[in-house]
């Protein structure tokens, strides 16, 4: 978990707050936060060094969290993109796995969720952990 | 034209041509107009004009003939519009129904969306707080923190039934051997459904008959999700229990048939009650989203839309007949295929 270098995107400034507690409780210090797509963007092409893990919205102005992931996918294809949403429809879920989402937290979720979803992917991701 | 309207118009007609039968009767009578007619005929023997006379009568007679047909054909004509009316008038009614349906939806889907995102909060932080009240054994705000998280949890749930509502959790339709899906949901209701109530079934061929549901050698099958179907006898079934107050039994039927007014084969499933019924107004307004005569937080009131709104979208139907105080029967159709239709 220190290694994590979380960026978190959302407009919702108490959804985004949550996430970052959450993040807190679970020992993550490094939490870059932006609210909206496009600035996530800038944030993350400035800086991509220093991030190795996304959490993101889907629902953002100026950049949705699908576009976002479409154009972090064309340049970092591997690095960990956790889309959190309130579209539960499959069609919703299907198109953000069609652009290689790593995992798809349904809002409202719980602090267990996130912490198994994380969990799960750095297992997976050998090079942070 | 309106059926009573016609009556009277009838009643006119009839009225009009006893005036004037009696008044030219009273006329020829009064003047001895035979009389005259046949003298001045036996007087005038070359004119030949009782021969005349005998086409004049024809010519009436074939004229009564005709217009009569012609009343006939009008009536026909009419019945027909009228027929149209009714059908446009019914389409209309349907599809302004299904209008605001859609449009409920998709205002409900947003609106649970925001409140979804809103309990992110509460339902993500809550249970830090919850655990530091433990640990601190401030048990008053603890069981404060609770009825707190416990009423989200509830919000939770009724957005959750909102989006099943709205269609935001599709499903996959596939071809399925039709008894077989049904009996299955019926299977999955009558295990869930409290046990005081009891279910008399008929129409359904036994386990053997039904090849374990294999499409290719079933003789009916339906394009249809399994969890929609369960759904629909769940949410039918459970209005029906609602209604004898969760004691007695329910008779369910079910018949291979066409939907009225149609070709399509469908199988027909009634469930019969004998619950305490509705009146007309409830009746009228039982598939509206919303609408719920159960007290608060007993009801979402969307339980009979979403049956309609998933039977409407296979292309079935569903009628209810009710009488207060002896009960209620819901007919459904699910549309098939069978081994002729392929």
């Amino acid at each position: 978990m220190d290694n994590l270098k979380i960026l978190l995107a959302g407009n919702n400034n108490n959804v985004r707050t949550t996430a970052k507690y959450m993040l807190q409780e679970m020992g993550i210090t490094h939490i870059a936060e932006a609210e909206n797509g496009q600035i996530a963007k800038d944030y993350f092409d400035a800086n991509s060094t220093d991030i190795n893990f996304i959490i993101s919205d889907w629902n953002m102005p100026h950049k949705t969290g699908l576009e976002l992931l479409k154009e972090i996918r064309r340049t970092h294809p591997d690095i960990p993109f956790v889309m959190s949403s309130v579209h539960t429809d499959k069609s919703s879920i299907m198109s953000a796995k069609l652009s290689n989402v790593t995992d798809y937290l349904c809002k409202p979720y719980s602090f267990k969720d996130l912490q198994e979803s994380i969990t799960k992917i750095l297992k997976n991701t050998p090079s942070i952990r | 034209m309106h059926p009573k309207y016609k009556h009277t118009a009838m009643k006119k007609d009839i009225v009009i041509a006893v005036i004037i039968t009696a008044a030219v009767s009273y006329c020829l009578i009064a003047y001895d107009f035979f009389d005259w007619w046949y003298d001045y005929t036996r007087e005038q023997e070359d004119w030949e004009l009782d021969e005349l006379l005998a086409v004049f009568f024809a010519i009436l007679l074939a004229g009564t003939i005709l217009s009569i047909r012609h009343i006939f054909t009008l009536n026909k004509l009419t019945k027909k519009l009228q027929n149209a009316h009714d059908t446009i008038a019914k389409k209309m009614s349907v599809e302004g129904h299904q209008e605001k349906l859609i449009a409920i939806g998709e205002l409900s889907s947003g609106l649970a969306h925001e409140i979804n995102n809103a309990l992110q909060p509460t339902l993500g932080l809550g249970e830090f707080i919850k655990d530091g009240l433990k640990k601190s054994g401030n048990e008053k705000h603890l069981s404060y923190m609770e009825t707190i998280l416990d009423s989200a949890a509830h919000a939770r749930q009724v957005t959750e039934n909102v989006l099943a509502f709205s269609y935001e959790k599709e499903t996959e339709a596939t071809q399925q051997d039709a008894f077989y899906v049904l009996s299955r949901a019926l299977k999955f209701c009558t295990n869930i459904l409290p046990s005081t109530m009891t279910f008399n079934v008929s129409g359904l061929p036994d386990e053997e008959g039904m090849n374990k549901g294999n499409k290719a050698t079933a003789p009916v099958t339906m394009n249809c999700d399994q969890t929609e179907i369960s759904q629909i006898f769940m949410n039918v079934l459970k209005n029906s229990a609602a209604a004898m107050n969760h004691k007695g039994q329910i008779d369910i039927a079910f018949k291979q048939t066409r939907i009225p007014f149609s070709l399509t084969s469908a199988i027909r499933m009634t469930v019969t009650d004998t619950g305490y019924g509705m009146n007309e107004q409830t009746r009228a307004r039982i598939f509206e989203p919303f609408f719920t005569t159960k007290e608060i937080d007993k009801g979402t009131g969307l339980g009979l839309s979403t049956v309609y709104s998933l039977i409407t979208k296979y292309g079935g139907d569903i009628t209810v007949t009710s009488e207060e105080g002896k009960g209620t029967i819901f007919t459904l159709f699910f549309p098939i295929v069978t081994k002729d239709d392929k």
